[in-house]
């Protein structure tokens, strides 16, 4: 009997750590996820750029681009006053805005490289926060339009 | 009977156990199967992100490989078009591809790309992208000899000569000269600006670069920089007189190989050696037909083309012209056999109903033309290959031209500031073109020779910029992802 208590409780607490970790993967697969769909979204809509506007900073992004072949403004910001910051999208120039994305962890996420003097290269870094560590997606876009 | 009970409940003991056992392997089980499956639900949705990456890599393969058919031969048809059942492969699926040739020359294509097959397709992303000829035409003005505008025209966009460029008293031009074999000469109060409110114009950059002086006159200015180049291996001297930037002022930075005595606003140079402006040559011009879908020939019969051509083929498009002289539109090609003032192409009086394009080997007469219109916003497009007799003359009066127009040929601008409205020209020929009074247009105007009476109104187009026919390739100017 003692010996099934112990085996019984060994099994739990390890049916226990299981789940524990169960929810850690299944949180970074979530956290993962959306994080990519949005980095696809942001990289349509970067790769498709005319430009980049000069007014352009380290947690927003504003371009001249295109939604299936129509012409629109598009803005892409980090907003927050503390980590986890959010990640809106706004396609009417910054009128309106929809929340993307809830788990940033630096609302730093993109970089700005020049070629000759023209900005044409984006560096878009996304910093998520997952229940127990922060993750990061990083890819470099290429401005096809510029 | 103490004995058997005792042995009883050790037997059902054992069989507790045993279900015990099994319960606790099930809930193992459980867990391992719901912690497998997050990590290989994780691993699925990095796959299937990766795969819908690929896809886009699919379809922009199928891009690169229009642009090289198109390159080589704008007439072949694709191999997998969109919409078909055949497909073409990569190792990482299957792609479709369409083009279509506009009659500006511009080629949209179309990639459709599919993972892993066209058949059992996962994902499919679609491309789209624009090809333009390069820009060609970048000039307002362009002269393969010695460059003078007067008498006030108005004169928005940048002016070129091989050779020098004189400028008169109170001209104003919104854009750039260059003078890439000689002197730039300003007058009295002549002016190279950046904008101008009075002619609608803005953007410009008002530069001068001169391989040789700057000669400004008493209160001329330059709005941008001022460059007195000299050849390679010239020494220069800031007290020299040659290739020197003289009085009146520039408001940029001003750098000459000899002095500097004008006033400089920005950052002076004397003495300082720097490369002269490149020669550009007039583009040639090559007919291709594969250019004009749908060009109307005159001869109708035979290839299309300068070697094909007709004692009558004047005298039949004249007849057409004629009868359509108030909305002449679409793409002509006129090849006429031995050509000659007696077989000119006679446009007087005549309007537009649309894009005009004209391309022959014989000369254009626009006569007294009034102002041209347009039922729409229109791009005229004369390109005369007609290249008179040495010993003939072209005047404004007349005489043996390619080109020629006599009183107050205008074209309907528009709104100045309206580059889409209107009627954009470009008129060009490699051989003599001769204007008197007054020509009034917006576009540009390309000659091997200009004469030009009594000044000119140009405002550059970039409508006008990719002009087809001169030899350079297309270039990719829009990409775009469409949804499928």
């Amino acid at each position: 009997m003692a010996i099934l208590s112990l085996s019984a409780t060994t099994v739990l607490a390890v049916a226990q750590r299981v789940f524990e970790d169960t929810n850690t993967v299944v949180d970074r697969r979530d956290v993962f996820n959306d994080g990519r769909v949005a980095l696809d979204e942001l990289t349509k809509h970067l790769r498709q750029a005319e430009s980049v506007d000069a007014a352009s900073t380290a947690s927003a992004v504003t371009m001249p681009t295109y939604l299936d072949g129509t012409g629109a403004t598009v803005v892409w910001r980090a907003v927050g006053t503390s980590a986890p910051y959010a990640l809106e999208r706004s396609t009417d120039g910054g009128v309106s805005y929809v929340e993307v994305l809830d788990s940033l962890a630096s609302p730093e996420v993109f970089t700005y490289v020049q070629h000759d003097g023209v900005t044409d290269q984006v560096t878009v870094a996304f910093q998520l926060t997952t229940s127990t560590t922060v993750v990061e997606l990083t890819t470099d876009i290429y401005l096809r339009n510029v | 009977m103490l004995t058997r009970v005792c042995r009883q409940l050790r037997r059902e003991e054992d069989g507790y156990a045993l279900v015990i056992a099994m319960l606790l392997l099930s809930i193992m089980s459980v867990s391992l199967v719901v912690a497998l499956n997050a990590g290989n639900a994780a691993l699925r949705q990095s796959e299937l992100g990766v795969r819908w990456s690929r896809t886009l890599t699919v379809a922009e393969t199928g891009i690169d490989d229009a642009i090289l058919t198109i390159a080589q031969d704008r007439t072949v048809a694709p191999a997998c078009p969109v919409g078909g059942t055949a497909a073409c492969e990569t190792d990482d699926g299957d792609y479709q591809v369409s083009w279509a040739t506009a009659a500006d020359g511009s080629v949209t294509v179309n990639s459709v790309g599919y993972h892993p097959t066209l058949a059992d397709q996962d994902f499919t992303r679609e491309i789209q992208v624009l090809l333009e000829p390069e820009p060609t035409f970048v000039y307002a003005l362009f002269a393969e000899d010695s460059l003078e505008i007067k008498n006030n025209p108005i004169v928005n966009g940048d002016v070129y000569s091989t050779t020098s460029v004189i400028v008169g008293n109170n001209v104003v031009i919104c854009g750039s000269i260059i003078a890439a074999g000689g002197n730039v000469t300003l007058g009295l109060n002549a002016q190279v600006v950046t904008s101008n409110v009075a002619t609608s114009c803005t953007g410009q950059l008002g530069n001068v670069w001169a391989n040789g002086s700057i000669a400004m006159g008493v209160t001329s200015s330059i709005a941008g920089d001022a460059t007195a180049s000299a050849p390679t291996g010239t020494v220069c001297n800031v007290v020299s007189a040659s290739y020197a930037i003289t009085s009146g002022a520039v408001q940029g930075d001003a750098t000459a190989c000899g002095q500097i005595t004008a006033a400089v606003s920005g950052t002076s140079s004397p003495g300082t050696l720097t490369s002269p402006p490149a020669v550009d040559a007039l583009p040639g011009y090559v007919f291709d037909s594969a250019n004009y879908p749908g060009m109307t020939c005159y001869p109708s019969t035979g290839t299309c083309g300068q070697t094909n051509t007709s004692a009558t083929a004047v005298s039949e498009f004249q007849t057409y012209v004629n009868a359509n002289l108030a909305t002449l539109s679409g793409t002509y090609g006129v090849w006429q056999e031995n050509p000659s003032t007696d077989t000119t192409i006679d446009f007087d009086g005549f309007d537009m109903g649309g894009d005009l394009t004209i391309i022959t080997n014989a000369p254009v007469d626009f006569g007294n033309t009034t102002t041209v219109t347009s039922t729409t916003p229109g791009e005229l497009v004369v390109i005369s290959l007609y290249e008179p007799p040495a010993d003939t003359s072209c005047t404004t009066n007349g005489g043996d031209c390619s080109i020629y127009g006599a009183n107050f040929m205008e074209f309907d601008r528009g709104v100045i500031a309206d580059p889409d409205d209107g009627i954009s020209v470009f008129i060009y020929t490699s051989g003599k073109l001769a204007f008197k009074n007054k020509p009034i247009a917006e576009g540009a105007i390309y000659a091997g020779s200009m004469d030009i009476k009594n000044g000119f109104d140009i405002v550059y187009n970039s409508r006008i910029a990719r002009i087809l026919g001169f030899g350079t390739s297309l270039e990719l100017t829009l990409w775009q992802e469409l949804t499928v």
